[in-house]
């Protein structure tokens, strides 16, 4: 009887330790913090990047890697966690306003860039070698409190505008190609609107609205034009505060119809409202799904006349986390080939550039030879020298549509400003916000 | 002897620590929390006291006003679902519709859907209506009372079911005898049937008036993000605006309000019980 019960005990304890046992055995670990759905998770061809990167570290070094990869849904969530240590990552992909502002609380490490000639070392050698000299420099117009740039701590994975995708049947480009769309008193603009339930990206509306004078005046070629746009993009004074409140309010009285950050992209589709605020991934899902609903068939995605957001997530290694493996995996992914891969099922747009980002982008997008109405996009300005030249010609029937969501000319990023961090002003934004949500 | 009063003392100390889980689930689970909750309430995002915070949120209009806007819709709500469950139960508890019970299970099956998924469908489904009568969206045009009409679907069944079975235990002598001495349907409901409810109508009300004070999901799905109650507005404070301080003070707010409405729950039903109006 004993040994009977002894042997219940000792079966399960064995087969747990044999299990135990057979793990994997690694002699690295590497813990990336990554958004959802965010890399390319392998098809028939091509093994996932995380299986393809641990086999690229093997052969390189000889060493077994075991890359743990976890995901988050925002920015404030993996912040708070990681403040409070919750998780221990190597590294994370937060966007441009939170790597802002963890450097600045002295929560990231630097990566091997050198900042007087804007270089990065040879561990990111690809990155130097194919990253987009227009994000580059983007990115380095943004100074920290330590008078470092933004690549400092940051390498670009994916990059966005934020704009409305809506029903062409319903609205003409025209009209929501401003954000006075927001503010119209006609009835046909009535509950038409959705906007996100997060209040610095539905902050920026109430911005372009009080400030849309100021605007207006300023000269567009002025070499100055974005940083000045810019400075009034962030403005978060009291009154500043105060009027994007009362404007809000205003709007959501008459315009919007919803406040959502999920729900939105599917809305559109099923027709629920005629025009979302959504960030350019998200518009290319929308407008993708409903072609493939044909339902309403088509829809658009038009940026605002007056300027908008251009967003980045940026890869960062977290103080502590492990520097050398952590650059290793931001090498790898910035090689064109892979970056090629994860930009196809992400959807997002990749900073890399190079011949095979090229030859992806014209197999989406380009126009057939026989194609006879079509329109000519410069894009050297982004891919810079490539086979063939950077010029595309798309057809014009899909003007306003996934390419242009996706590469945005010269001219419309002009008016593109980067967010920053409310900083002390947080908490007075808040409260302005509760305010809008119960008025 | 002293054998006896030893295994009675053991006996003793092991039902009581049949208890012991149950005590620490407790203290985990509801004392513990509670005391973050008002340590953070009295703290600010650094960990230092500060007491600004409640005199920011009740010196705020917006706040008074979400707080008024959630008790509107609670009342609202919890009155509509009287009106709606008092004729149905009485249906219900009629043998002769509501043979073994099955119409009961009909009206209580809704809960077995998932809730968010029940209130979404719900929305769909009104809004499409509404396009079509009126040529507009009920959730997107009239929020506040999109949120009414979620919370009464979803908090119906709770209303029906304590108001069931009270009726179930009415004395129905009673009713015949007061029917058989002349006295007309309006008299017999207003001075025998409704009096022995009257248990019944309260702890439906206390059932569809706590959820409704708390609830968050339906004034989300059915008042399309526009409708700020408490619930949301906690919602907003720990999602949007990051300030987990701000949205324990509306939570002890919150908890003060449902505490009260327990203590005058408790007070009505003493009443009850001292006039002796029940039957049994």
């Amino acid at each position: 009887m004993k040994t009977k019960r002894l042997l219940m005990f000792a079966i399960p304890a064995m087969a747990m330790g044999s299990l135990v046992g057979c793990a994997p055995k690694y002699d690295v670990k590497l813990i990336i913090y990554n958004w959802a759905d965010y890399i390319f998770e392998g098809d028939d061809e091509n093994p996932k990047t995380i299986k393809a990167f641990e086999q690229y570290y093997k052969e390189k070094t000889g060493l077994v890697l075991k890359v743990d990869y976890r995901t988050f849904a925002t920015n404030e969530i993996m912040y708070t966690q990681i403040k409070e240590g919750s998780i221990k990552p190597d590294l994370i992909c937060p966007s441009d306003y939170m790597i802002q502002k963890m450097a600045n609380e002295g929560m990231l490490q630097k990566f091997s860039y050198n900042e007087a000639d804007g270089k990065y070392g040879e561990s990111l050698k690809n990155f130097e070698d194919y990253g987009s000299q227009f994000i580059k420099e983007k990115f380095t117009s943004v100074k920290l409190n330590d008078n470092n740039s933004l690549l400092t701590y940051a390498v670009p994975y994916f990059w966005g505008t934020m704009g409305f995708t809506y029903n062409p049947e319903y609205f003409t480009a025209e009209e929501v190609g401003t954000w006075e769309c927001l503010w119209n008193k006609e009835s046909k603009f009535s509950n038409q609107f959705s906007l996100k339930d997060s209040m610095r990206d539905t902050y920026v509306t109430g911005i372009f609205h009080i400030y849309k004078d100021e605007i207006a005046a300023l000269d567009e070629n002025d070499p100055e034009y974005n940083a000045k746009l810019t400075a009034i993009f962030n403005r978060c004074d009291s009154e500043t505060i105060k009027k994007v409140g009362d404007a809000l309010i205003e709007a959501k009285k008459s315009t919007v119809n919803k406040f959502e950050v999920d729900a939105g992209k599917e809305d559109i589709v099923k027709g629920v409202y005629s025009a979302n605020l959504a960030w350019s991934g998200d518009a290319i899902f929308a407008m993708d799904s409903a072609e493939e609903l044909k339902k309403p068939a088509r829809l658009n995605y038009a940026l605002p006349k007056e300027g908008s957001n251009v967003w980045f997530d940026g890869w960062s290694i977290p103080k502590n986390g492990n520097k050398e493996l952590a650059e290793e995996f931001v090498n790898f992914v910035c090689d064109p080939e892979n970056a090629a891969l994860i930009m196809d099922s992400v959807g997002y747009t990749s900073p890399i550039v190079g011949d095979a980002m090229w030859e992806l982008v014209n197999d989406w997008y380009a126009a057939e030879e026989d194609e006879e109405d079509t329109y000519e996009v410069d894009l050297s300005f982004y891919f810079g020298e490539v086979e063939g030249g950077a010029t595309i010609s798309i057809p014009t029937s899909e003007r306003g549509r996934q390419f242009d969501a996706q590469y945005p000319t010269e001219e419309v990023l002009k008016k593109c400003c980067m967010m920053n961090d409310f900083g002390s002003q947080q908490k007075e934004v808040g409260e302005m916000w509760a305010r809008v949500k119960s008025a | 002897m002293e054998e006896v009063a030893r295994r009675q003392r053991s006996r003793f100390n092991f039902r009581a620590s049949l208890s012991i889980p149950f005590f620490v689930f407790m203290v985990f689970f509801v004392v513990v929390p509670l005391f973050l909750i008002v340590y953070f309430s009295l703290t600010d995002d650094q960990g230092h006291f500060y007491f600004d915070n409640w005199r920011l949120i009740f010196t705020a209009g917006d706040k008074w006003k979400t707080i008024g806007l959630t008790f509107e819709i609670a009342i609202l709500t919890t009155i509509i679902c009287i009106l709606i469950a008092y004729p149905i139960a009485f249906i219900l508890s009629n043998k002769k519709f509501n043979k073994n019970k099955i119409l009961v299970y009909f009206f209580v099956l809704p809960m077995w859907v998932n809730f968010v998924v029940r209130t979404m469908a719900l929305r769909d489904m009104v809004n499409e209506m509404f396009e079509n009568l009126f040529n507009f969206q009920l959730t997107a045009k009239y929020p506040v009372a999109g949120t009414v009409v979620g919370m009464v679907y979803d908090y119906l069944p709770f209303a029906i079911l304590p108001l069931y079975n009270q009726m179930l235990k009415m004395d129905k002598n009673q009713i015949e005898a007061a029917a058989d001495l002349g006295a007309n349907p309006f008299i017999v409901f207003f001075k025998v049937i409704l009096p022995m409810t009257v248990p019944g109508i309260i702890s439906a009300a206390t059932m569809t008036f706590m959820p409704t004070m708390s609830s968050y999901v339906v004034a989300e799905q059915m008042g399309n993000g526009k409708v700020s109650i408490i619930g949301t507005l906690i919602e907003s404070y720990v999602n949007t605006i990051h300030d987990k301080n701000a949205a324990s003070i509306l939570s002890l707010v919150m908890l003060f309000i449902i505490g009260i409405s327990l203590v005058v729950e408790k007070f009505f039903t003493k009443k009850d019980e001292d006039r002796k109006v029940g039957i049994w």
